[in-house]
């Protein structure tokens, strides 16, 4: 039984793939997506459609831009945590996106083990609510 | 100016004062015969000789080093030859000669031009300084950009590490196994020994996942490389651009200018526009590449603030008669007209405190000029904005116009 669902939303894949394994060495199911788009229809396409925990997305993308993607993404999922990643951590992009509904902000380079522990805190968060 | 042909010559009652001038005259003459041997020195010539210590068979060594040919020159055409510069103990001499068609003998007049060299070092200096802070103040620009290309492949290695770090822990578990077997064999030790311990090495690959191992340990040592070598590539790139130029002319490749220029911008570019490449048949222009990189640098620069998303930015060259054509258009905001007018004017800008400097295209300009060339700019608001520079291919050498400023180089 997975500890959780997680939405990965990053254009670069290496990355996608490198959160993928660090997140399911930590016991989560997760899905991967190149845009906000796809990984919206990625998450609709599983078998269960309904559950999903976490979203991590990155705010450095060609066509959308981060805050697009991040407000898009909050309008499909209300209730699901996201948990924004950036190559350019500013303090007030943090703020921003952290009151546009962000739950956490995490600047690459990151730890595994800080992603593990953020991914975790929203899991958790977001049980706790339903 | 003055054509000496069209001017008589002086009466001839003024011909024993015309000598005495000359002789007095506190810039140095020296005149020689056709076979370069010193047929006359005036007061001032002579004391240079005593100034410099040189004995009168060095005393040519105050002259431009080239003599022979432009003595060769003046006689056979009759012409004066200008600009000419000598240098001795660290001081700079400019000189005009002149000669008569036929005639015997070459007049050579000097003037101390040493002050002059200096301030033109300096000026040199001071714009090669304000070119080097024009280019750190873009990569200051591009900062947030490139440390975003950066901290991304970054972040893969370093997840990647993890698990390869994991992974190797894991493989060392299972060799120590094996390791066990491969002395069980050695001491001749009996089967059911060897058993036991090949079902360690079972259970230590299974324990660490050994099938796992072989399938992602080659894809995460790949990936790393790429990663790595994707950051090396970036601070490489850094590293060209950042490079203060020689402040020396050199023959290069305007397409490869741009492509290298285009690479560091990139990082900022390719979230927000479509970088179109059309590069012509170009021949190699003798420039200043470094300072032409800022150029290319800061208009590529203004076409990304210009553009918010999805736009376009078009490179075009090509060779038009005898100039090369730089062309570089956008799709963003465009410039208000009145704007348009002052946009190469020092300190002007309209970007945001931190975002410009207001000198970019001020000294984008100068140094266009100073190629002998010429920039245009046409702008829509809501279309775009075109930038256009036009190089001279063949170029009239490193301008000298100044040295008409220095005393006894006049045009005559």
């Amino acid at each position: 039984m997975a500890s959780g669902r997680v939405l990965v939303v990053d254009d670069e894949q290496n990355l996608r793939k490198a959160v993928h394994r660090t997140l399911t060495k930590a016991g989560y199911d997760v899905i991967e997506a190149e845009d906000g788009e796809k990984g919206i229809a990625a998450v609709q396409s599983g078998d269960n459609p309904l559950r999903l925990d976490v979203i991590i997305c990155d705010v450095h993308m060609p066509k959308v831009g981060g805050k697009e993607v991040v407000a898009y993404l909050k309008s499909q999922f209300p209730s699901v945590p996201i948990i924004v990643l950036t190559g350019d951590p500013q303090y007030k992009d943090a703020t921003d996106f952290l009151a546009n509904g962000a739950s956490a902000y995490l600047a690459k380079p990151f730890e595994p083990a800080a992603l593990v522990k953020t991914v975790a805190k929203c899991v958790e968060k977001h049980v706790f609510h339903h | 100016m003055i054509n000496v042909h069209t001017i008589g010559l002086p009466p001839e009652d003024l011909y024993p004062e015309l000598v005495t001038f000359t002789h007095l005259n506190p810039s140095p003459v020296f005149v020689l015969d056709a076979q370069g041997q010193v047929r006359y020195l005036n007061l001032a010539a002579r004391q240079m000789q005593q100034e410099f210590e040189l004995a009168d068979a060095d005393i040519l060594k105050i002259l431009p080093v080239n003599i022979v040919e432009i003595m060769r020159q003046c006689l056979e055409s009759g012409t004066q030859a200008r600009r000419l510069e000598s240098q001795i103990q660290n001081r700079w001499f400019g000189w005009s000669a002149y000669g008569v068609p036929g005639g015997q003998t070459v007049y050579f007049h000097g003037a101390d031009i040493t002050g002059y060299k200096k301030a033109e070092k300096e000026q040199n200096e001071l714009r090669l300084k304000l070119v080097q802070n024009d280019k750190m103040a873009s990569i200051g620009q591009l900062a947030a950009g490139i440390a975003h290309e950066i901290n991304n492949p970054l972040s893969f290695v370093v997840l990647n590490l993890n698990h390869i770090s994991n992974y190797g822990r894991g493989l060392l578990t299972i060799v120590e196994q094996y390791d066990k077997v491969a002395t069980l064999i050695k001491a001749g030790s009996l089967s059911t020994e060897l058993k036991a311990a090949l079902t360690g090495v079972d259970d230590a690959k299974a324990q660490e996942e050994f099938e796992e191992i072989l399938d992602e340990l080659p894809s995460l040592l790949q990936e790393s490389q790429d990663g790595a070598e994707r950051i090396r590539a970036i601070v490489l790139n850094l590293k060209e651009f950042s490079h203060t130029g020689e402040g020396a002319q050199k023959h290069a490749d305007i397409n490869r200018c741009l492509q290298s220029t285009l690479k560091i911008v990139s990082y900022e570019l390719k979230y927000k526009a479509k970088v179109i490449e059309q590069y012509g048949d170009i021949p190699e222009i003798l420039c200043y590449p470094q300072e032409l990189n800022q150029v290319f640098m800061n208009l590529l620069v203004n076409a990304s603030h210009a553009i918010k998303q999805n736009g376009e930015i078009r490179i075009v060259t090509a060779r038009r008669d005898e100039q090369v054509m730089i062309e570089i258009r956008d799709t963003g905001c465009g410039i208000p007209p009145e704007n348009l007018s002052r946009i190469f004017e020092t300190f002007f800008t309209t970007k945001e405190v931190g975002k410009g400097t207001g000198l970019g295209l001020s000294i984008s300009s100068e140094i266009v000029k100073k190629h002998q060339g010429r920039i245009e700019v046409e702008s829509t608001v809501g279309v775009g904005t075109t930038f256009r520079i036009w190089l001279p291919i063949v170029q009239g050498g490193p301008q000298t116009t100044e040295n008409q400023n220095a005393g006894g180089h006049r045009k005559l």
